[in-house]
């Protein structure tokens, strides 16, 4: 165990530091510059701003630079914004990390409920009805669900009946919570309720079901008892991806609901050649997504002791 | 079967919302190219207040009122901002040392008067008495103007708008560093008197001492807090105006409070709190506006065609932007050739360009500079002196006339030229749509095919630069009130001439207005180079920009104009 997270550990290093490196080189590459906008900058001004910036260094040196601040946790300030880089993350990271943690937790107890009522009555209106979300779910992008529940359920249903249900923009009072995590959990959802009720017919088909019902234990004990804890195994899995997906996949969701979020920056930065910011953002959501899948590994083998977490190769 | 059925009508139902909702673009105006400074008109602001109609009360506080910004400012340090929406916040939270009211007059502001020399070179401002910091001790002082040019002009400030303290003498050599601070022509000569002295007799200087990057700093409180983090937080800011910044939750919201030690509060800023939220996505704003949730909205073109039909009243304000296009004069292009470029520009229906892409209240350009921008010290606006330059609508006789008088100097048939011609544009629905539209007509009209190339914005300007490309799309925003604006950017080598286009008569009148005092003079210099550019056809003015907005029943008397993109010091709560 204890050799397979020192393993794990050391390949995340090697992964991050490559990560770190393509990323100086690519964002190096972009045509353009950080600085100039719509108005040109007199040659004067530009040098000063690289100099400012230490970008008038030889790119070799500015690469060693970036490299050293890294290690010592130095994101650097922002080109466009001025302000640090670690400031930036942790203050609009905290709004999209609650948007997530709701959505995904949303996803998966109704994905997973969803998923075993299809199962358990499969073949009735029940299970076309849960799979009809399903379909809808994977299909419709999350900028539509979005845009669909603010105009009927945050507006249309505010005007109809003079009641704020639903915030339309926002992230402060409960109401302004809802659609936004919905929207985001959508896809998820439908996702994980589609691998319940596969894995859940699986598991209902097998031996030792008809075992548990052939002692006459009740049906509800059947399912919930033995079949459910067999079943989620396949969600567990992708429960790793899938957070990583909605925790920085929510960019287009906070930009319909005006959540101030992280998922701007880090697209924004592109588009601006805002240097710092794109490595700093990178960086973060790098580091984010391989932790994410690694504690998602550990947690397999807790749940399934069968599971040997040896060699990762 | 029943359930394939319920699933087909259901599939329909969301794609029908889909093409309702998927048509959304952001509103945030700093994102559109021009106007990277401040906007709108003299003159013909038109304010409508809406009344009884009850449909849209607004937001619930009593003396309060929520508009959207459409996007973060990214600092609040007057030496280094360079957008829309920072340079709307400086003119609420500083007073310059000039202010301009709802008509864009300047107006005594910090200085209740000042003398300028005969030659026009030397400035004495006189500050008021007893102003404060919005600390509420700190006094107001001569330095604190003087501090803020010294700032914007230092090498290590390393501001974008050094440049428009360049004005002033000596300030050039100090931002590349040849020159010291102490040559400077800015001279504090005790704690209410401020002489600034500039290096030629600029016209529209105290136009610009109105602009927000000349906005007082204070030097103390400069240093304390350290140049990198002045104006990056609430609690790094210091200001002087008719309003303070009492809160700023980055991408989120920006809370302006009354200032109630300012020196004329008791006739300013009636609205106690103004909150200004980031919305960026137009569909979303306008959705907040329908409930409740914010008080003024900018439209895009389907907006306006939706509210208006509901009978809402729809407020436009002139911004002072003109859109042209640049064509490529460099030699290896075949828009070298001036015949060409007259054709291309004969080809365009302006009139159907506002009418199907901007579908808003913006004009078919006739002349460069837009209607409602002035000359200095003359009456009136300077485009109804020039007159209509250009037709609105196309002339294709006339077009296909010079396109064939310059393809045989080109030697070359239409079919060739087409390929020849490759337009740059934004990515996005909009820079799509100005494609097709420039495409379809040069094509129906001409016979010439030209080709669209949509590409993010800095790939556009790296291209622009490297001289790769034949049409770009461009709008420029006046930055002071004064022709000069506009006309001095054909001038040859400056930065923002990206048609390589080089004339002395040009570059000598441009070097006359700067020079000369008399502004009937200035007038008649500035008219010879609008008919220059439409001889000439280096750009081809395509339209004026208006705005489109909507503010709830609740507020009254804002003022959106040219150089004050919306003001609120002076509005009410009804």
């Amino acid at each position: 165990m204890l050799k397979y997270i020192l393993k794990r550990v050391g390949y995340t290093v090697v992964t991050l530091f490559a990560l770190l490196t393509l990323t100086f080189f690519i964002m190096h590459a972009l045509p353009g510059d950080a600085f100039t906008g719509q108005k040109a900058i007199p040659p004067e001004v530009m040098a000063n701003l690289e100099a400012k910036y230490g970008l008038d260094k030889p790119i070799g040196e500015q690469f060693v630079m970036y490299v050293g601040n890294f290690l010592r946790g130095d994101f650097g300030v922002s080109i466009k914004y001025n302000r640090p880089i670690s400031t930036i993350i942790s203050e609009s990271f905290v709004y999209s990390l609650d948007l997530g943690v709701r959505a995904l937790l949303f996803a998966v107890i109704a994905g997973v409920l969803l998923g075993i009522l299809a199962s358990v009555k499969r073949g009735t209106g029940w299970d076309t009805a849960a799979m009809l979300i399903a379909i809808i779910g994977v299909s419709v992008p999350s900028f539509i669900v979005g845009s669909v529940l603010q105009y009927f359920l945050g507006l249309q249903l505010f005007q109809a009946t003079g009641i704020k249900f639903f915030a339309v923009t926002g992230w402060d009072a409960f109401n302004s919570k809802i659609l936004p995590a919905f929207a985001l959990s959508f896809g998820s959802l439908a996702t994980i309720s589609r691998l319940m009720r596969t894995s859940m017919l699986d598991v209902l088909g097998q031996d030792y079901i008809k075992t548990a019902k052939a002692k006459g234990l009740s049906n509800r004990k059947v399912i919930w008892k033995h079949a459910v804890r067999n079943a989620i195994m396949p969600v567990v899995t992708v429960l790793g991806p899938i957070a990583a997906a909605v925790l920085t996949g929510a960019f287009v969701v906070e930009r319909i609901f005006s959540i101030p979020g992280l998922g701007k920056f880090f697209v924004q930065s592109v588009r601006e050649n805002d240097y710092t910011m794109i490595a700093g953002t990178t960086m973060f959501y790098g580091t984010f997504l391989i932790l994410a899948n690694f504690v998602v590994d550990l947690a397999y083998g807790f749940i399934d002791p069968r599971v040997k977490l040896e060699g990762g190769k | 079967m029943k359930t394939k059925k319920i699933l087909s009508l259901l599939l329909a139902v969301l794609m029908v919302m889909t093409v309702i909702t998927a048509c959304s673009t952001p509103t945030d105006p700093a994102s559109t190219p021009a106007g990277d400074d401040t906007s709108s008109t003299a003159g013909d602001t038109s304010e409508v207040t809406p009344e009884g109609t009850g449909m849209y009360p607004g937001t619930p506080g009593e003396d309060s009122i929520v508009i959207n910004l459409g996007s973060e400012p990214p600092e609040l340090n007057s030496a280094l901002s360079t957008d829309t929406i920072s340079f709307q916040i400086f003119k609420h939270v500083y007073e310059n040392l000039v202010m301009q009211d709802n008509e864009d007059k300047i107006i005594p502001g910090a200085a209740e008067s000042w003398e300028i020399s005969d030659d026009g070179l030397v400035y004495t401002f006189h500050l008021r008495e007893g102003m404060l910091w919005s600390d509420g001790t700190t006094p107001v002082t001569a330095n604190d103007y003087a501090f803020a040019i010294k700032t914007l002009i230092a090498p290590e400030t390393a501001a974008d708008y050094a440049y428009f303290g360049w004005i002033i003498k000596g300030a050039q050599a100090v931002t590349d560093g040849t020159g010291s601070v102490d040559d400077l022509g800015v001279k504090v000569v005790d704690d209410l008197t401020l002489e600034i002295t500039l290096e030629n007799p600029t016209p529209y200087a105290i136009d610009m001492f109105a602009f927000g990057s000349f906005a007082p700093i204070n030097e103390a409180f400069y240093n304390e807090v350290g140049a990198d983090k002045y104006g990056t937080e609430v609690e790094y800011i210091l200001s002087n105006g008719a309003y303070t910044v009492s809160s700023w939750t980055h991408e989120d919201s920006l809370v302006m409070t009354k200032n109630d030690g300012y020196w004329d509060a008791a006739n300013k800023a009636f609205i106690k709190e103004i909150k200004g939220v980031m919305i960026v996505d137009s569909n979303a704003a306008l959705n907040a506006f329908k409930a409740g949730e914010v008080d003024m909205i900018g439209l895009t073109g389907e907006q306006v065609t939706m509210i208006k039909g509901e009978g809402y009243p729809v407020n436009q304000y002139n911004d002072g932007a003109s859109w042209y296009l640049e064509f490529n004069l460099d030699e290896s292009s075949v828009l070298a050739n001036k015949n060409i470029r007259k054709a291309l520009s004969l080809a365009i229906d302006r009139e159907a360009y506002v009418a199907t892409v901007e579908k808003n209240s913006s004009q078919p350009a006739t002349s460069l500079c837009p209607p409602g921008l002035g000359v200095t010290g003359i009456d009136g606006d300077f485009q109804s002196k020039v007159g209509d330059l250009i037709s609105t609508t196309a002339d294709v006789e006339q077009a296909k006339t010079y396109l064939e008088t310059g393809l045989s100097e080109l030697g070359m048939t239409a079919e060739e030229l087409g390929p020849q011609i490759s337009m740059l544009l934004d990515d996005g629905d909009k820079p799509q749509l100005i494609g097709a539209f420039i495409k379809e007509q040069i094509l129906s009209n001409l016979g010439v095919d030209i080709s669209v190339e949509q590409m993010t914005f800095k790939s556009r300007l790296d291209r622009m630069s490297n001289k790769d490309f034949s049409i770009v799309f461009a709008g420029w925003g006046p930055d002071y009130n004064d022709a000069n604006t506009f006309l001095d950017l054909f001038v040859t080598g400056n930065g923002n001439n990206h048609t390589s286009y080089s004339n002395a008569r040009y570059d000598e009148l441009i070097s006359s207005a700067a020079a000369e005092t008399d502004p009937n003079t200035r007038l008649e210099y500035f008219k010879e180079l609008e008919q220059i550019i439409a001889d000439d056809m280096m750009v081809t003015p395509i339209y004026w920009r208006v705005r489109d907005y909507i503010t709830s029943e609740k507020v009254s008397g804002v003022y959106r104009s040219m150089f004050q993109d919306w003001n609120f010091v002076n509005a009410t709560i009804v």
